[in-house]
């Protein structure tokens, strides 16, 4: 075999993980400085970073694709900090069964299990306060636009609620990258009623971005990692 | 709430819960899981109920924390995992903060007082496991946050090793931090010049168990541990070896000059008692901490109770109540009883496995054979450690003195898997392998 492989594109997980734990271990320090810079891009740590960026989470490490719960062990023994709560946020995405895998790698210690529980309940909440507010403060239900699905007036509460319900399912519904992904409502609504209720929901994002590192108790805030 | 019928069987029972949990935990670490939710129940329950204050809980907890079955790791995991817990109460984590002072009280008291513990064989034996464990048992702590490694140096060990009176229990004190102090949880706690003087104070005459004569025990094995001679017992840094080298030059030449001059003995060298002869033994002097700094900046949790100054400036370790401190009993009585991980030792010397040659990494050429699990690499030492302190330690010349040569060449064990070690080598020997950043960076 030789002894010059051709170079990966990214590392697959088992061998960063193997890199990392030696590098750490035996005081390679600029090999894991590297490694450590390579995941800035997918586990970014300030908002704009986290919305341009092409790559996320456990996605940076190719195929075949880590279990998030893993990357999180990972990244709690070996002290990757910046990156703690971003790898939290994705293993919550699976829900309290997945974080409770127990599959070899993929168990959580105690207390990251039970933060990262606390954390994606504190997402929920903030999200089921999103929606109240869009369902309840804002009043929709009473588009002018004929071609908007809001456009209701007033008609039943039955289909009132069945409108709302499409615009819900889309804003707030299960959907890969959570709560923190942007939606999309397409044709669904008018651009007007659009660009209302997106402006809405991108305030709930930063919100939930804003708290991660404290819900899922790395740090008070992004601006300590 | 005391005056209440059962109340002291009440007590007594449940203090005897907890420390059983606690010794079943650390007998059995698998069942770590299901056994600490119930002791974090029943201590949250005793203080809630005042079945038990703080302190007495502290007493059953250090009992098992570093005096049974060497079980401070998990001990301690259980304590950070119980701090940490949101919603904790105040007095549970006072809870935990009074066990961290505890430890470096006992641990200093212990040292200094030499009435106190007078007829107790648990520090007779040379200092032995007691300190071994409450020393590891610290490090421990402060690899987790609970205490500040700064404080710690501050509060226990400088004045420790800075007092040079005769006592044989501080004596039994330095040696165990001595004799840890290249273990990785303790690595920073003895600075070089702190061995220096370790040296210096271990190189005394001693009347021990009724035989009197040099300090041969404690001082040979800080040496051969010094000097990588003993690998098995401790890998010190290069900067120690140095000291250690120095120091044995320096107290060579002043042994010669003594004979020369036909001297008796009775000179002092840096402070400690150097006799010829004659067995000069000091009276022991109350180990008096030096004053805690005003503000500590750190993270720490605890570190907020050592600010608190829990040592006044009136209190001194010799006149701290019995009560605060307890007597342990021990199980272990020799330090050869100690394995290799309580040491942090994490290189071994061995021939006897039965193991393969990696197809890669097996350099005909290669100067040293390094063995992870079943698989041998033979490498470069000195490519391997360029970039590596630790490698460069672990394949010295020294620390491989003593390695047994199956095939020509040194060999030695490393706890990693062959695989992780076989990445490692891979991006050593060849360059540009993960040297590029992955491809995650903002959207065009």
């Amino acid at each position: 075999m030789t002894r010059f492989p051709p170079r990966r594109g990214v590392p697959e997980f088992a061998l960063f993980a193997s890199l990392l734990r030696v590098a750490t271990k035996y005081g390679f320090s600029d090999l894991r400085e590297q490694l450590i810079e390579d995941l800035k891009g997918a586990y970014p740590t300030k908002w704009e970073d986290f919305e341009s960026a092409k790559v996320l989470g456990e996605d940076v490490f190719g195929s075949p694709r880590p279990h998030p719960n893993a990357v999180l062990n990972l990244f709690v023994a070996q002290d990757i900090r910046f990156a703690k709560p971003f790898a939290s946020y994705r293993a919550s995405l699976g829900g309290i069964v997945a974080l409770m895998g127990d599959e070899p790698g993929t168990v959580l210690p105690r207390n990251t299990l039970a933060f990262t529980i606390y954390g994606m309940g504190a997402a929920q909440r903030m999200m089921s306060h999103a929606a109240y507010t869009i369902v309840y403060v804002k009043n929709l239900g009473v588009c002018p636009n004929r071609a908007c699905v809001l456009n209701v007036g007033i008609s039943p509460p039955g289909r009132r609620t069945e409108a709302l319900r499409k615009v819900c399912d889309v804003l707030f519904g299960e959907r890969q990258g959570g709560v923190l992904s942007a939606p999309s409502l397409g044709d669904l609504t008018c651009a007007e009623c659009t660009k209302e209720l997106e402006a809405s929901h991108a305030k709930c994002r930063g919100a939930c971005w804003d708290m991660l590192p404290a819900a899922f108790a790395v740090a008070k805030s992004w601006d300590e990692l | 709430m005391v005056n209440q019928p059962g109340f002291h069987n009440r007590q007594r029972h449940l203090a005897s819960k907890i420390r059983s949990l606690l010794i079943s935990v650390a007998k059995e670490p698998s069942e770590y899981d299901n056994i600490t939710p119930k002791i974090e129940y029943w201590i949250e329950y005793s203080l809630r109920e005042r079945f038990a204050t703080v302190d007495e809980l502290v007493e059953e907890v250090s009992y098992v924390a570093w005096d049974q079955y060497g079980s401070h790791t998990i001990v301690v995991r259980f304590l950070k995992e119980f701090y940490d817990a949101p919603r904790r109460s105040e007095q549970a984590r006072l809870f935990v903060g009074t066990l961290c002072e505890h430890v470096l009280r006992w641990f200093a008291t212990a040292a200094a007082e030499d009435t106190y513990y007078g007829n107790s064989s648990s520090v007779a034996s040379g200092g032995g496991p007691g300190f071994l464990h409450a020393a590891l048992f610290i490090g421990h702590l402060i690899e987790l946050g609970l205490l500040n490694r700064d404080l710690v140096r501050q509060h226990l060990v400088k004045p420790l090793i800075s007092h040079h009176g005769y006592n044989q229990y501080r004596h039994g004190a330095i040696y165990i931090l001595f004799l840890v102090a290249g273990n990785t949880l303790l690595r920073g706690l003895l600075k070089p010049e702190d061995v220096r003087v370790c040296f210096e104070t271990l190189d005394t005459q001693m009347s021990f168990g009724g035989v009197e004569g040099p300090n041969s025990m404690q001082l040979q094995v800080g040496c051969a541990a010094c000097s990588g001679i003993s690998p098995g017992i401790n890998s010190f840094g290069q900067e120690f070896r140095e000291v250690h080298a120095a120091w044995l030059e320096q107290r060579e030449g002043s042994q010669s000059d003594a004979e020369g001059a036909g001297m008796g003995g009775g000179e002092a060298t840096g402070g400690a008692v150097v006799a010829e002869g004659t067995v000069e033994i000091e009276t022991p002097i109350a180990f008096v901490p030096q004053d805690l700094p005003p503000t500590e900046t750190d993270s720490g949790t605890i570190s907020s109770i050592l600010r608190g100054d829990p040592w006044s400036s009136s209190e001194t370790f010799a006149n701290i109540q019995t009560t605060a401190v307890s007597s342990p009993t021990f199980t272990i009585s020799t330090v050869s009883d100690l394995t290799p991980t309580e040491l942090g030792e994490e290189t071994e010397h061995s021939a006897e496995r039965v193991t393969r040659n990696h197809d890669t990494f097996y350099f005909e050429d290669g100067n040293v054979e390094i063995v992870c699990g079943d698989t041998v690499f033979r490498v470069h030492s000195t490519v391997i450690s360029f970039s590596s302190p630790k490698l460069r330690d672990i394949l010295s010349p020294t620390a491989l003195l003593t390695a047994p040569t199956p095939n020509g060449c040194p060999r030695t064990v490393l706890a990693d898997s062959a695989d992780d070690f076989a990445v490692l080598l891979r991006v050593i020997y060849t360059p540009g392998y993960v040297t590029h950043p992955l491809n995650v960076g903002p959207a065009d």
